[in-house]
């Protein structure tokens, strides 16, 4: 008398081997998400620079569809012109994103062709930071200009679904 | 990134939370524990997935999971201190047919508890037809009958 048992050893075999291919691709993943590849993380982090140094982006290269994201507009002391601060932002990032906030408050948000120009007020000049938080609304790859005082500078975020 | 280190962290909360309660703990889940555990992963919802609602986020945090458990299971094969730490050592609460009755009283459990067990697997009727009882690190009680004391399947 045997055991009844439907047994097969070379499926076993071929299981415990896709098995551990598996988990090295799991395992794969998981570093990936962790330094950035995924979303945000050392290798997402990235600056975008104008030329003459009127505007700096701090943004992620790639980000999450329908999840919080921010980036930051980094602005020198001469990128102020009779105490207010005006940036131009177009490109497929306006009309791919939903803006939640801009911090500091925008005193006047005006339309242009493909983009929209932000004005803010300046109490005292100086270095300032603007702050954009937004939800992705589309997938792929959305493209931003971002032009002050007429120094202009792009970037491309990568929207995983 | 933020997924991951969200998994991690609650993976080590919960860990030390459910290691602290002790071996009895959810062992054996009543109506009430059932929804304790319910209302433990709605609240642990909203740490691992915030504000993000992607696929690629949950995807994330679900094989971080599933990884830090695999990980954990294969360091405690591969360590004793890991398995003791993280899984917990069985001890013995009847020893040759004695109750050790200070063992019982640390993990709150009376004779009851014991002739449960022994009536559930062994269809036994008293105490002393037990010969060892082990609380087991998954939290169940084992008991093994003396020779002669029916059994179920006989």
């Amino acid at each position: 008398m045997t055991l009844q048992i439907n047994q097969n050893e070379r499926f076993q075999r071929r299981e415990w081997r896709l098995e551990r291919i598996g988990w090295v691709i799991v395992g794969a993943f998981v570093l990936a998400g962790l330094v950035g590849l995924l979303g945000t993380g050392p290798l997402s982090w990235a600056t975008a620079r104008s030329e003459q140094g009127f505007v700096a982006v701090e943004y992620q290269r790639i980000t999450h569809h329908e999840a919080d994201d921010s980036l930051s507009l980094v602005l020198p002391a001469d990128a102020v012109e009779d105490g207010t601060i005006s940036v131009e932002l177009s490109g497929s990032w306006v009309a791919g994103v939903d803006v939640q906030s801009i911090s500091p408050q925008p005193a006047e948000e005006r339309a242009v062709p493909d983009g929209v120009v932000v004005d803010i007020a300046v109490e005292r000049p100086g270095p300032t930071t603007v702050v954009i938080g937004f939800r992705a609304q589309q997938y792929g790859t959305l493209e931003a200009t971002v032009t002050v005082g007429g120094d202009t500078t792009s970037f491309t975020q990568l929207v995983l679904p | 990134m933020d997924a991951v280190l969200r998994a991690f962290a609650l993976y080590l909360v919960l860990l030390v939370l459910l290691r602290l309660t002790g071996k009895r703990s959810l062992s054996q889940v009543t109506t009430f524990d059932f929804v304790i555990l319910l209302i433990v992963g709605e609240a642990s919802q909203q740490a691992l997935l915030g504000e993000d609602f992607s696929v690629i986020h949950a995807a994330l945090v679900i094989a971080t999971l599933l990884l830090l458990d695999r990980g954990s299971d294969y360091l405690a094969w591969r360590f004793g201190w890991f398995q003791r730490w993280t899984q917990s050592v069985p001890a013995i609460l009847v020893e040759n047919g004695r109750p050790l009755n200070d063992v019982l009283k640390k993990f709150h459990l009376t004779e009851d508890d014991i002739v449960t067990a022994g009536r559930e697997a062994h269809g036994l009727e008293r105490l002393d037809q037990v010969k060892w009882a082990v609380l087991e690190s998954s939290g169940g009680i084992s008991v093994i009958p003396r020779r002669g004391a029916p059994s179920s399947g006989s």
